[in-house]
């Protein structure tokens, strides 16, 4: 199995005055095309750092990093934004969707940064609300659906796109137990059917167990499991 | 994002927050529709104050003759401009068609005992053909009238004789100083113009040879004249000058063109209108900052949405786009309709002074043009500050 992201020797460090902190601390890491990974560790760890330095959205102080065997350090934001909107599927604990689009029209926002018109647009996005059983609720906008239901319009949204790797953030964190498990059951078969490679940061060890591999970090350093 | 799913959703925000976007369109508005109408406005007071004086045509020469009392020694060579003097003027030069030499009196008018309102004219047919004067009824004053105590009336006397019942006042007497004249006609009323000093409509016209006979102070002051179509102004002035000079030494003399005069109105009623265009555009710049206001205010209520749309691969001008399109929609809407208030505000303004209306094209293209203009330079800053946000920051934003 090829690697689809390697970290090497990563270093986050934030400089305040003449008070250094030192968020992440020689994270090394790789994940391989169609493997799910779980991240955990106590609030301020390091891991939401860590997810947004996966997701394009963060730079580390040091270290280097090869998305799709291409290394992406240098990159400028403008190719970064690329790169997020093609490779990234972000899913978060608070789900949000805009307020004032409607589920479809949440969904088809990636695709509309990728320049695909606003007609096809809309139909992959039905098409993926469909996938994700939310087809009925296309036209209703995030205040008139309940936790769940826009965490299943927000995995449509990351997923459309069809990106090569999925970050949720505690996906299942602000959602009961058994809506949590539909949501991850959801993620999960959609991964598998579409062969994508999945990050999860999540406190819990219920939803970590399901994914194929355990990473902890703690103070910044990553402890294997 | 296609420019139409731009548009769609700047529109789709601005609509979620109606009571801003209108307060913001509002100042956008009022702000265009103030220079549409004071520049319109000015527009159409230079036409009116032009009207009075093109509506004669351009070729139009007034000469007047006055004492000079700051030389009082002088006086004693001075002489009058005579009748036969005057009228021989257009002799001097090809250019000159036509001489109206005219006289002006006050005096004490009655009319079966009752005073009217008049100034007293001299003068001849000449100046009814140049100053285009119409009769309702009779005939006009006649060099051939000679010394006869003939009068035509100003519209305004007609109606003040009306008032007393006589509706036909065409040989009847009107008493002037201590004289008794007879009407012999009735002007038309005629439009005012800045070329003759009087109201014509409020004149009643004698006999030019008459009134130089009322008082040894009478004479004659000012002569119109008529020039050929492109006549040289300057030569004509040097040759009336010299020639006045000879025949009425002693004079001061003042000669007005009606092309200059509406040269130098022209170019001062360009200054008054630029002057007000700045007043004007004055409130649409406190109408931008509306708008950059109300703008800086959306992009911090909406920082998380800007984290939102960063994630999913929105490229920092995509973020810029979005809210640069909000401002000048704003502010496109607020051109729109001040343009439309300033037409119908300068159609007011226009009612209200009795000038006739029209629509000018240049203030509301310059009205919308500053107004968009206004919100792409107020909508930037905005919207650079949104684009520059750090993602990360405004996803964590509450």
């Amino acid at each position: 199995m090829s690697s689809i992201i390697e970290l090497k020797n990563i270093h986050k460090n934030y400089v305040n005055g003449d008070v250094i902190t030192h968020v992440l601390q020689d994270i090394s890491l790789s994940v391989n095309k169609g493997e799910t990974i779980s991240i955990m560790g106590a609030s301020g760890s390091g891991k939401s750092t860590l997810m947004n330095i996966i997701g394009l959205l963060d730079k580390p102080t040091e270290g280097e990093y090869l998305l799709l065997g291409q290394p992406v350090i240098n990159y400028s934001d403008n190719e970064l934004s690329k790169l997020r909107n093609k490779t990234m599927g972000f899913v978060f604990q608070s789900f949000f969707l805009l307020p004032r689009l409607n589920a479809v029209e949440n969904v088809s926002l990636p695709l509309l940064y990728r320049g695909i018109s606003a007609h096809e647009a809309k139909d992959r996005s039905l098409a993926m609300l469909e996938k994700v059983g939310m087809a009925n609720r296309a036209n209703h906008k995030s205040n008139e659906l309940s936790g769940g239901q826009q965490q299943r319009v927000a995995i449509a949204r990351a997923l459309v796109g069809q990106p090569d790797i999925i970050i949720a953030d505690e996906p299942t964190g602000a959602l009961d137990s058994k809506t949590s498990q539909e949501v991850l059951d959801l993620l999960l078969n959609l991964y598998s059917e579409d062969g994508s490679t999945a990050i999860i940061v999540t406190h819990d060890e219920g939803v970590a167990k399901q994914c194929h591999r355990m990473v902890h970090i703690k103070d910044g350093l990553l402890v294997d499991s | 994002m296609t420019p139409y799913t731009n548009m769609k959703s700047a529109a789709n925000n601005l609509f979620s927050a109606k009571l801003r976007s209108l307060l913001a369109v509002l100042g956008i508005l009022i702000g265009t529709a103030s220079v549409v109408a004071l520049v319109s406005s000015g527009h159409l007071a230079t036409q009116q104050a032009l009207a009075q004086f093109k509506s004669l045509g351009t070729n139009l020469l007034s000469l007047s003759i006055y004492n000079d009392y700051q030389k009082p020694q002088d006086q004693a060579q001075q002489r009058k401009l005579s009748l036969t003097n005057a009228l021989s003027l257009t002799q001097i030069s090809p250019a000159i068609k036509l001489a109206a030499p005219y006289t002006s009196t006050y005096a004490n008018v009655t009319y079966q005992g009752q005073q009217l309102n008049a100034s007293v004219i001299g003068a001849d047919q000449t100046l009814a053909t140049i100053l285009n004067l119409q009769l309702q009824a009779g005939r006009f004053v006649s060099l051939l009238d000679h010394y006869e105590p003939y009068c035509v009336i100003g519209q305004q006397i007609y109606q003040q004789i009306q008032a007393l019942g006589i509706y036909k006042p065409i040989g009847t007497q009107i008493t002037i100083g201590s004289n008794i004249y007879t009407i012999i006609g009735v002007l038309d009323n005629s439009p005012e113009n800045g070329f003759f000093t009087y109201d014509i409509n409020q004149s009643i016209i004698i006999p030019i040879s008459v009134s130089i006979l009322l008082s040894k102070y009478s004479e004659i002051n000012n002569v119109i004249f008529r020039l050929q179509e492109n006549a040289n102004i300057d030569a004509v002035k040097t040759a009336l000058t010299n020639k006045i000079n000879q025949v009425a030494p002693g004079k001061n003399i003042f000669i007005r063109s009606a092309k200059e005069i509406i040269e130098k109105m022209q170019a001062q009623q360009q200054t008054f209108t630029i002057l007000l265009g700045v007043i004007g555009g004055i409130s649409l710049l406190v109408g931008g900052i509306g708008v950059m206001n109300i703008m800086l205010v959306s992009v911090t209520e909406r920082r998380r949405e800007i984290g939102i749309r960063r994630a999913i691969g929105a490229k920092k001008s995509d973020i810029q786009l979005l809210f640069l399109i909000e401002a000048v929609i704003l502010s496109l809407i607020g051109g729109i309709g001040g343009v439309i208030l300033g037409i119908a505000a300068s159609y007011v303004i226009a009612d209200f002074s009795h000038w006739p209306f029209m629509i000018f094209v240049d203030p509301p293209l310059i009205g919308f043009g500053v107004s968009v203009a206004i919100g792409i330079f107020f909508g930037f800053y905005p919207a650079y500050r949104a684009a520059q946000l750090d993602p990360i920051e405004a996803l964590r934003t509450e």
